[in-house]
């Protein structure tokens, strides 16, 4: 119980977050200025940072009777300049022939439609206090193909908190059937944590529970590669930095042809982001409060090197076995004595490693393979001819050679494999290993070594790096 | 320096009036001069619902609607009956969200739109007037103070549904109505009534509670709810 409520101190809560981060790091003037998205946008232009265009504004009836209703373009974004939490917004994909414009729950809009929600905004039925409104148009973000199949019908955008200068914690929001096309987490999206270092997904929650697939196509959540994704971490900062707010959360969307896109500025981001992470913000806080940080590349090498990775250092801490992708830079050495670099597959399916003969060959071992090529033994053979090689006990006249240090049944659905293992002395993840390979004789691999079973005991494999 | 002084403003207000273990010479005198005992109670009273709301709101993690909200109703309840009080809270937050649903269909403006929707309210309320004189039921009760509050409340209601969605209006209604059912019970607690009544400047006390309270940054009670599953995860970071 004791340790229980220490560790719960890491977690940020709502008190912690007005008093020791919101109000001390934000002045109340900065704050009015991230509330007010089109003053946001024209600053951060100015500061020659990329947002999406702005259409036009609406800032009192008499713009509203004045505008020019008919040049709204196919497709584009309503807002209220001063929205909560996405509400009030309407995103249109395009214009039908019958002059309505599609939204993304499968209904249509006309444009009488659209001029009473921009009348609505006016009035203020999207402010904080009902205090009238400027609704504006905004150009529409096209999705990147990286997050197509993730969302519904809307663009996902990544949430990114940058304290300090330094980006502490950060998630991709996903739209959802559920949402409407908003990703907004309280209005059903889905919200998944990204390791800050990599920018790969870790945890995702929906409605505040922890999920693992994506409702209805079982598509794993965990482990998308976000795309540009340091130069998402390097806006987020240059955007804090623009706007003289201390503890922010950046919105930022992936245009398909333009690239990251700031979206919002939020000087109050939500606590949800600690559920999508699975990781306490308060910790990380603490832990960047008071650096000194003036760029931000400065920023972003801070933050990976503080928060990086965590999960996998939990995973190393708990089995003591570092974590590998599966195709990995290696190094071999040589006959000579080289170190010689390629590019290597971990193959749990496999036993036992396998070399490509021609790189075999490159490394030395040219007179071992010409004395095995010499036994004349068929690459495909049946089980009664192995059988056979068993009974003349062929194995012992191939070791006599002194590279071929043991010989290999390889069974596979082709049939079995009757093949010579050499020594090499391999550089792994900066550990070496010694280990025995087998030869694949005219097969030419795509890559040159297949390290198997046998040789990874020390590693655990995750296809998603 | 404050902090010290006021146990002694405190107990000084409790010096007894003409009557030894009556209410406190303070409230004795004004009583004489002809103001009603009940209203003062309910002055005395509100710092004592506030300061339980913000500590509803920062140490426990109940929303609510704002501050006043939740007073308001809880005062109501007061004058009406926490019975009859709730009957007329849910006539008027259900009437109120169905003529709202009514009214988006049609094109209104905001202002005129609401109006619409709270008119439709007061017809209902009166249609409830006119069934209890029928049946002669909570004729005592009918006062119009709580019902204008119940009126004001339904406009709150409705633009948090606007600004918020449905389903987070709702939540907060039912955590105002918890809230202010707690209020009620408390204030209405003769106890707390006597207390304060003998020692009416005890409500200064309230100040250095909020001052407290206010600085308070460790989680909300709730928070150690929702953020569970993140706190059985720290654990294993520190395993290491």
């Amino acid at each position: 119980m004791l340790s229980w409520l220490k560790k719960s101190k890491q977690i940020l809560g709502m008190n912690a977050r007005n008093l020791s981060f919101v109000r001390p790091g934000n002045s109340k003037k900065k704050v009015a200025l991230a509330d007010n998205k089109i003053r946001t946008k024209k600053l951060l232009e100015k500061h020659g940072l990329p947002v999406s265009k702005l259409i036009c504004a609406i800032k009192q009836r008499r713009d509203f009777y004045n505008f020019d209703w008919n040049g709204l373009p196919s497709s584009f974004v309503l807002k209220p300049n001063r929205g909560l939490g996405g509400e009030g917004i309407v995103v249109t994909f395009g214009k039908k022939k019958n002059n309505k414009w599609v939204l993304p729950n499968d209904k249509e809009a006309s444009l009488a439609d659209i001029r009473y929600h921009v009348s609505n905004i006016l009035e203020g039925d999207y402010s904080k206090t009902s205090a009238p409104d400027i609704a504006f148009f905004e150009e529409r973000i096209k999705i990147h193909p990286a997050f197509k199949l993730y969302s519904y019908k809307g663009i996902p955008d990544i949430r990114v908190i940058v304290y300090n200068r330094v980006p502490i914690m950060a998630m991709l929001r996903l739209p959802t059937k559920h949402s409407k096309g908003k990703a907004n987490l309280h209005q059903g999206g889905i919200c998944v944590g990204i390791d800050v270092s990599s920018g790969t997904t870790t945890y995702a929650i929906q409605h505040n529970h922890l999920i693992e697939y994506l409702p209805d196509i079982k598509l794993k959540l965990r482990g998308i590669k976000i795309p540009n994704w340091d130069e998402i971490l390097e806006l987020a900062i240059k955007a804090t930095i623009a706007c003289g707010l201390n503890y922010v959360g950046v919105d930022i969307a992936i245009d398909r042809e333009k690239g990251p896109m700031i979206l919002e500025l939020n000087a109050h981001p939500g606590l949800s982001i600690q559920l999508a992470n699975l990781a306490p913000l308060k910790d990380r806080l603490l832990r960047v409060r008071g650096l000194k940080i003036r760029t931000a590349k400065k920023g972003i090498k801070v933050a990976k090197d503080l928060f990086g990775g965590e999960i996998e250092d939990e995973v190393e801490g708990l089995t003591g076995k570092k974590i590998l992708g599966v195709v990995n830079d290696i190094k071999i050495k040589n006959k000579a004595g080289e170190w010689i670099p390629v590019q290597a597959k971990l193959d749990t399916g496999a036993g036992i490693t396998a070399i490509d003969e021609e790189f075999a060959r490159q490394l030395g071992f040219a007179e071992a393979i010409d004395y095995y090529l010499g036994f004349n033994i068929k690459r495909v053979l049946t089980k009664e001819e192995v059988d056979d090689l068993s009974q003349r006990k062929v194995w012992q006249d191939l070791e006599k050679h002194k590279d071929i240090v043991a010989v290999a049944k390889i069974y596979s659905s082709h049939g079995i494999s009757y093949r010579m293992e050499i020594p090499l002395l391999i550089e792994l993840a900066a550990t070496e290993i010694n280990l025995n390979s087998s030869v694949i004789i005219r097969e030419h691999l795509k890559y040159p070594i297949i390290i198997g079973r046998r040789d990874l005991k020390k590693f655990l494999i995750d296809p998603t790096k | 320096m404050i902090f010290l002084l006021l146990p002694a403003i405190v107990l000084a207000s409790g010096l007894p009036g003409e009557y030894y273990d009556g209410p406190s010479m303070l409230i004795q005198g004004m009583v004489d001069k002809g103001v009603a005992l009940e209203t003062i109670y309910l002055i005395l009273i509100l710092p004592v619902i506030v300061t339980v709301i913000a500590f509803a709101r920062q140490i426990i993690g109940l929303t609510a609607l704002g501050v006043y909200t939740p007073s308001m109703i809880a005062i109501s309840f007061l004058v009406t009956g926490v019975e009859y009080g709730l009957i007329l809270f849910l006539i008027a937050i259900i009437v109120g969200s169905l003529g709202r649903s009514i009214a988006r269909k049609i094109r209104l403006s905001y202002l005129p739109r609401m109006a619409m929707v709270l008119s439709l309210v007061s017809f209902v309320i009166f249609g409830v007037f006119w069934f209890s004189a029928y049946y002669d039921l909570f004729l005592d009760q009918l006062m119009i103070f709580p019902i204008l509050v119940m009126i004001l409340i339904t406009e709150k209601f409705i633009s948090v549904q606007v600004e918020q969605g449905n389903k987070r209006a709702s939540a907060l209604v039912l955590e105002t109505l918890v809230l202010s059912v707690a209020c009620f019970f408390l204030v209405n607690w003769s106890i707390v009534r006597t207390f304060i009544l003998d020692y009416p400047l005890v409500v200064l006390l309230t100040l250095v509670i909020n001052f407290i309270i206010g600085k308070w940054t460790g989680l909300r009670l709730f928070e150690f709810y929702r953020f569970r599953k993140v706190i059985k995860h720290v654990e294993l970071a520190e395993k290491k």
